[in-house]
């Protein structure tokens, strides 16, 4: 029964495929690229993806039809949440199993992975392309700092299949009826005031919605920002922590009281989905998240919210510096694979332009993977989505190589780029958690922490003594 | 069996103890089983329903959440029922005679051996879990059964001996001794008398294999990837970090535990049974 | 009954096989036959990686390190991993949700095996749906937890609270650990409940009669005739019952992450946070071997205690 419904499906997608794909190589035969001669090369090799679970990859995974249609190509995906994702994949890459040919990794795992040579360098096969299929892809059309963070030692080591920074969404309904208006680059302290004027927990809106949950990738991503614009930074040039500073624990105290005060109850528990899920239930006035929920808002399928919604830039502290992140979900591929060709033949695909405008088209504008290129914002109606300017702004103007007011010796904006930070980013979200939920002074957080950063930066032998 | 119910039947308090207590059970069902009700009447609601508060009861049931979960369930389901089946199988060849062994002969280490048998099983998973990686790496079993088969019955087989030494320890001698009086070997007798004594204890003993190893997910998602992935995994992988999901994903658990559930249902009793029977002193 | 049964079907048995007699193995090399195939092939596949775990619990070895390589450091790892504030806490915390869990367990276990010790309506169905926790996915249990009951914004109960007029209800950030011995209760409470059911079934109602003749009430039939009975079933299933609550982890990884800060952390997840999250495989192995060591510690102490309890009650 049910294995009659995959095969009908599948063939449905053959069927549609076909279509598309005839497209796709009288498009390619025209600019008399190579294109048309890969066709059967790789045909009848499987390529295993292991990938984080999300809609975007969702999508992929209904289109790949098309993929194996163009190229004889087999894709299987393993989906799994994040933090079973980062865990079954490291293993897999460190110790050389090599059981998937591509990886789903995040721009904080790309720059050492590549120094391991876990994953295999890029620039080679953009070396070996055709000039007609090297214009088509137009690595020059990915957007600089994804490059960069994307990058170790001048060469890549992942494509980004999507990327996003951070920005302010609110609700243009209860701020006008509030009388307030949003600017376009708020200061913390303005929207520590709106979100005072707005919250009203009686009628079940909160004043701001901030992720609270424990983890470096959960609430220290936001958290993580609120140390930079405060003219904060993790170390010093030498690798000293800077944990203990009067502007770490100015950013921790305004943080932590927009939670207390204004903030969702139970803020401990919220990551990303159960912010977004409140948010677009419309039980929030203000919220600091990824731009890349913007389309998610914007839907009045999923959203019941979607008219009445605002954009802002990422709000500042003293400094412009470090106060939106930048992250990027990226496919590369695995050294241990023995399909490398045809992997990188995949990654060309999912991460093409023709892709890109495959979802526009099968999917709609607004489910799009965002922010990896500048003609997603230039030439498609992408662009035509109220935040597309500030979207492409904040990535552009994210400069992870310098996030901080003072120099530091590490890339990364809301990370810092060692591979220890996942357990200190961890470790410190833990008690950031812990003030958050009362139990712990903003003085005894920043002990701990700095206490941790140094146990770090000597464990790693980053600490010269 | 009548006269039982006659004695019960005597001593049955005043009705309306007899209904009070009815009362505090059906009460006890709806908290402890309510949790599960609600699960499995998200299942039937749309994604957008299913947060809904006040909470709705009567709402118009849609299949669209299992037309979804079905076209990456039997896959998992398959994989799962064949390594969850083989592990068991092997644990409780290999459980039941040395548990038989240690509960015929007399021997002071006995106790000792029942006893390490459980102490495998307290040194944490997170903690053997590279070395077992690195080792099935090496052996080539990595996305394979076998790796899982292998661990599940390292994990299990110390329970069915446990368990089943419980339950033959006390089983009358006087059988066993005569059929060894008529020259029948300790393998015909394990067949011919044992086991079927034991049939209850064994029943449960393999209930509880399977739903260990049915739910365990730390060595499954480690040891396997696409091929091979259990269902434990794929309940995992329907938490999408992107939207409201509960819906779909109530409806994969209540497929995914459905397994364990019926069996569970089918051998509550015989684990009732197998420790009633003399077991346990 | 059954036992005559029995004795009779096993003669015709061996009255079958007198026929083909063949040398007789001796009786310690038949317990051999038996006994080592299962003793080898679990030592084999759970004493190699244990001693794996040993040796690397000796070496400084972060899988994500590749550059810094694996290093002998002798008792390095247990110096600082285990005789840290951390590690105490995080054991103090074992103890404290496996104690909890089993007192839980064993109440609520006993006051429903006591209920349903009689005849009565839809009694067959009743401890049918009484019993469905114990099959359901620990990981399924931190999301039942989480999503459906104590969401402070969506959840069931949350909802139930608000109607009462409690403000600011939400006990999976206030009392974490007492939440995670819910969850850990709520899965093996069913199994506790089997067990004492079947204890007191196996209770002849004769002994039961005889007390109420002597003037006995309920409750001193309970504390005279059936809870002595019961002692050895409590000691199986609270040994059973401890050995896989202390290595919880599937309803913490998905309930509360061990969090707020470390408050709801066990040791279990201490080793997989070490291990898989920090990915130091050395320090991860100490821990692993100190928490084998402290739960052996655990369940022989248990033991004598039980079988103490145990043999003052008989």
């Amino acid at each position: 029964m049910g294995y009659s419904k995959v095969l009908t499906r599948r063939d449905f997608l053959r069927v549609t495929g076909a279509g598309a794909a005839g497209a796709a190589l009288l498009g390619t035969a025209a600019c008399g690229g190579s294109g048309g001669a890969s066709g059967g090369k790789f045909a009848g090799t499987t390529l295993t993806v292991a990938t984080v679970s999300n809609s975007q990859m969702e999508d992929m995974q209904s289109l790949v039809g098309h993929f194996t249609e163009k190229t004889g190509i087999e894709v299987r995906f393993l989906f799994l949440p994040e933090n079973d994702l980062r865990q079954r994949v490291t293993q897999d890459v460190a110790m050389r199993a090599g059981n998937f040919d591509i990886v789903t990794i995040g721009s904080y795992d790309t720059p050492f992975w590549g120094r391991y040579q876990w994953t295999v360098p890029l620039d080679p096969f953009f070396e070996k392309m055709g000039r007609a299929e090297r214009e088509e892809y137009d690595l020059e059309d990915l957007l600089a700092p994804i490059r960069t963070v994307l990058s170790n030692g001048g060469q890549l080591f992942a494509l980004p299949f999507y990327a996003e920074s951070s920005m302010l969404f609110y609700r243009k309904d209860l701020f006008e009826k509030a009388g307030l208006s949003m600017p376009d680059h708020p200061t913390w302290e303005e929207v520590s005031g709106f979100a005072q004027k707005v919250h009203d927990p009686e009628g079940d809106v909160y004043g701001i919605i901030l992720r609270g949950l424990a983890g470096w990738g959960a609430n220290m991503a936001p958290f993580g920002t609120f140390i930079n614009t405060f003219g904060g930074r993790w170390f010093n040039e030498d690798w000293e922590p800077q944990l203990e500073t009067p502007e770490v624990k100015e950013a921790a105290k305004v943080y932590s009281e927009l939670v207390r005060k204004y903030g969702q109850p139970g803020a401990t528990s919220d990551n990303f989905p159960e912010c977004q899920n409140l948010f677009a239930s419309g039980e929030g006035a203000i919220w600091y998240d990824a731009t890349s929920t913007a389309g998610y808002l914007s839907d009045p399928e999923t959203s019941e919210i979607a008219k009445d919604i605002g954009f802002a830039y990422g709000p500042t502290g003293t400094t412009e510096r470090g106060a939106h992140w930048l992250w990027s979900w990226a496919l590369g591929i695995e050294s241990s694979s023995r399909n490398q060709e045809a992997a990188f033949e995949f990654l060309k695909w999912a991460t093409s332009k023709e892709y890109i405008r495959l979802v526009g088209e099968e999917f709609g504008w607004v489910r799009v993977p965002p922010g990896t290129r500048r003609s997603t914002y230039e030439d498609t109606k992408y662009r035509d989505n109220p935040w597309a300017d500030i979207e492409i702004e904040s990535i552009e103007t994210a400069n992870p190589e310098r996030p901080t007011q003072e120099p530091v010796p590490y890339t990364g904006i809301q990370y810092v780029g060692i591979p220890e930070f996942q357990e200190l980013g961890d470790e410190v979200g833990r008690s950031l958690a812990s003030v958050l939920a009362g139990d712990m002074s903003v003085d005894e957080m920043t002990r701990l922490a700095q206490q941790q950063a140094l146990d770090v930066a000597r464990q790693g032998q980053y600490l010269k003594s | 069996m009548s006269n039982v119910t006659a004695s019960s039947k005597q001593k049955r308090p005043t009705p309306w103890v007899h209904y009070l207590q009815n009362a505090v059970l059906y009460l006890a069902v709806v908290v402890i089983f309510g949790p599960i009700f609600w699960l499995i009447l998200t299942s039937f609601k749309t994604d957008a329903a299913a947060y809904v508060l006040p909470p709705q009861i009567l709402f118009t049931p849609t299949l669209e959440q299992y037309t979804s979960a079905l076209q990456s369930f039997w896959a998992p389901f398959f994989n799962s029922l064949f390594i969850v089946g083989t592990s068991t199988i092997i644990c409780l060849l290999l459980g039941v005679p040395a548990a038989f062994a240690l509960s015929y002969f007399h021997n002071p280490r006995n106790e000792g051996i029942v006893f390490w048998f459980i102490t495998t099983k307290a040194l944490p998973l997170a903690a053997v879990l590279t070395p077992l990686f690195v080792i099935f790496r090496s052996l080539r079993l990595l996305d394979t059964p076998w790796a899982l088969i292998i661990v599940f019955t390292g994990m299990n087989t110390p329970i069915v001996v446990w368990m089943m030494y419980q339950f033959m320890k006390d089983l009358p001698r006087g059988i066993m001794e005569a059929a060894q009086v008529d020259g029948v070997n300790l393998f015909q007798m394990l067949w011919r008398v044992v086991i079927p004594l034991t049939r209850a204890g064994i029943a449960s003993t393999a209930m509880l294999c399977v739903i260990f190893s049915w739910n365990e997910f730390l060595f499954s998602v480690s040891f396997t990837a696409i091929e091979w992935q259990p269902l434990s995994v794929a309940v995992a992988a329907q938490q999408t970090s992107r939207g409201q999901f509960w819906a779909q994903l109530s409806a994969f658990t209540t497929l995914a535990i459905l397994v364990p559930v019926i069996v569970g249902w089918l051998t509550q009793k015989q684990l009732v049974r197998g420790l009633t029977t003399g077991a346990v002193k | 009954m059954a036992v005559s049964e029995n004795i009779s079907g096993s003669k015709s048995v061996s009255g079958g096989r007198s026929g083909s007699r063949k040398a007789p193995a001796s009786p310690g090399a038949q317990r051999r036959a038996l006994l080592y195939p299962g003793l080898i092939v679990v030592a084999l596949i759970t004493q190699i990686p244990f001693l794996l775990t040993v040796y690397l619990s000796l070496q400084s070895w972060n899988i994500i390190r590749p550059d810094l390589g694996r290093q002998f450091v002798g008792l390095g790892n247990y110096t600082r991993e285990i005789f840290s504030a951390q590690f105490g806490t995080v054991a103090l915390q074992t103890l404290a949700l496996t104690a909890m869990s089993l007192v839980i367990c064993c109440l609520v276990g006993l006051g429903l095996a006591l209920l349903l010790n009689r005849e009565f309506f839809a009694k067959g169905l009743v401890q049918t749906l009484l019993v469905t926790p114990f099959f359901i996915m620990p990981t399924v249990t931190g999301l039942i937890w989480k999503n459906e009951l104590f969401s402070p914004n969506f959840g069931l109960v949350t909802w139930f609270t608000g109607l009462l007029g409690i403000e600011g209800f939400n006990p999976m950030a206030q009392a974490p650990l007492l939440m995670v011995s819910t969850m850990v209760a709520w899965q093996w409470e069913p199994l506790f409940m089997l067990v004492l059911l079947a204890g007191l079934a196996a209770i002849p109602e004769e002994e039961k009669e005889a007390a109420q003749l002597d003037g006995c009430n309920r409750f001193e039939v309970f504390r005279y005739v059936e809870l002595p009975h019961l002692l050895p079933y409590y000691r199986m299933v609270i040994l059973l019952g401890s050995i896989f609550i202390l290595q919880v982890f599937g309803e913490i990884y998905v309930g509360t992450a061990g969090g707020p800060g470390t408050s709801s952390m066990n040791l279990q997840y201490l080793t997989f946070q070490t291990g898989l999250v920090g990915w130091q495989v050395g320090a991860a192995s100490a821990i692993g071997v100190a928490t084998l060591v402290l739960t052996l510690v655990i369940l022989t102490g248990l033991l004598r205690t039980m079988n103490a309890v145990v043999r003052e009650g008989a």
